[in-house]
């Protein structure tokens, strides 16, 4: 499972405030945060890039390993947690991928924001694909996972 | 002004060097840093590089878990250490209706429902000590640094030469030369908020009051009474860092309160002014240049003496 959230340094977005140097050197890149049981498992190294894929998109981050992000036995289940910072975007001094390119779009009724935090993701080592074989990747996941226009894509 | 200008014998308790010289009145102001209550915000960080005008340095992940900037630099005045400890927790969750001192920071169990132990975040910001025995001070050729009417010690910009004795000088690593104009940089104490009356930028503009500044005697006493009801709460590792007149540095214009050893923070666990042995080191110098000359004048004295009484080698 992939969940989103902040970092004091840097707002919404980031579009503020990764363009403002004293901001953007104290969370200069977009990271990834698991635990060291999933690292072991999927063979991802500190500070190494690693690639999340959900069945929407796929974005590559710098991997923090910590003890924070524990794996959790949810109804007998190994559940890993891979923690997403959703900051960065294209532009602006600091700059990285989207986390946010990664959940569907999904509206809550009552405070008219984004309502998905939590969604189930893959994560593998090293950068992500460029160009055309980026949606061919994900394709791929879909059709591996039954994923059609008719299933929807919610997690 | 001698280029070492070391006070020789005993130096007195508390009174930092070169204070005396100010006209009376005015307390000795200083930080005392809580971070037992710090959340690791870094507001102090950019409140100093604000109002200091420092410059930002440089966009790098370091993986030190949330802490990039490393450490106190030219360029990085407040530094605030990111510690990840996996540990018991010492104290046990429980009694929501009243904890006297509130929770220690950091103490929540992040172990999940898996209860696979305790893991505590320390959140700890770093600040020049402004040494009641600076070494800084007293290495410094130019008269750059300087002891200010609240004790602190700054480096005077437009003075400093670049020579960079004050930076080995450092007990605690704080000074540091920015390679762009070779001079020595480091946290002023705000000294020109100071003067105005307000106070440092750091302080004024964290959240929890981790950082508190006042008159140094006060802040001593409330940091006791903050160390005694954490260890009534059971935060039995909370000690005092700096605070102490009788340490190597003859206590810090800066101290804090820690919840492990200080050498987890980064912090030297028992600081010398670097300069302690100077004085001896120079009467040991100028014995030694004396014997010589002795020896020289005697030699000389001697090889006269054998000529006139004829015992010379042939010529």
């Amino acid at each position: 499972m992939a969940t989103t959230y902040r970092l004091t340094e840097h707002h919404t977005a980031g579009g503020m405030s990764r363009w403002l140097p004293y901001l953007a050197e104290l969370q200069p890149e977009f990271f990834c945060e698991v635990s060291p049981e999933l690292a072991a498992e999927r063979c991802l190294v500190h500070l190494g890039w690693a690639t999340i894929v959900t069945a929407r998109n796929a974005v590559e981050a710098r991997v923090l390993i910590t003890q924070r992000i524990p794996a959790l036995t949810v109804a007998g289940r190994r559940l890993h947690q891979v923690g997403l910072p959703y900051h960065w975007g294209w532009a602006g001094y600091s700059t990285g991928d989207s986390a946010n390119d990664l959940v569907e779009i999904s509206l809550d009724p009552n405070v008219h924001i984004q309502e998905d935090k939590a969604f189930a993701c893959d994560i593998r080592p090293g950068r992500r694909p460029r160009g055309a074989a980026r949606p061919a990747l994900v394709r791929e996941y879909r059709r591996r996972a039954g994923i059609t226009e008719r299933t929807g894509t919610a997690p | 002004m001698t280029a070492i200008d070391v006070q020789i014998g005993p130096r007195p308790a508390g009174q930092p060097d070169g204070m005396d010289s100010y006209p009376g009145g005015q307390p000795r102001m200083g930080f005392f840093t809580d971070t037992s209550v710090c959340i690791g915000c870094k507001a102090c960080e950019v409140a100093c590089k604000e109002w200091n005008g420092v410059p930002e340095d440089g966009l790098v992940l370091t993986g030190m878990s949330y802490d990039n900037s490393v450490g106190l630099g030219a360029d990085t005045w407040r530094h605030v250490a990111f510690i990840e400890q996996q540990r018991p927790v010492s104290v046990p969750d429980g009694d929501p209706a009243g904890d006297p001192a509130g929770d220690p920071a950091g103490d929540a169990d992040a172990g999940g429902g898996d209860g696979d132990g305790g893991l505590r975040w320390l959140m700890s910001s770093d600040v020049c000590k402004h040494c009641t025995h600076a070494a800084c001070l007293d290495v410094c050729p130019t008269g750059a640094l300087m002891r200010t009417e609240f004790g602190s010690v700054v480096v005077q910009a437009d003075v400093c030469n670049g020579c960079g004795y004050c930076i080995p000088a450092c007990p605690y690593g704080v000074i540091d030369q920015r390679k762009e104009d070779g001079r020595a940089w480091k946290c002023t104490l705000c000294y020109d908020r100071l003067g105005a009356g307000m106070e440092p930028a750091c302080a004024k503009a964290c959240p929890t009051d981790s950082i508190q500044f006042g008159p140094l005697d006060e802040l001593r006493e409330r940091a006791a009474a903050r160390v005694d009801r954490l260890h009534e709460a059971g935060e039995a590792s909370a000690r005092l860092y700096g605070h102490d007149p009788g340490d190597g540095v003859g206590g810090d214009g800066a101290f804090f309160l820690l919840l492990d050893e200080p050498e987890v923070y980064g912090l030297p666990p028992d600081p010398v002014v670097t300069t302690r042995d100077l004085p001896s080191m120079w009467r040991h110098a100028g014995a030694a240049a004396l014997t010589l000359a002795g020896l020289a004048a005697a030699s000389f004295a001697a090889g006269a003496l054998g000529e006139r009484l004829g015992l010379g080698g042939r010529r």
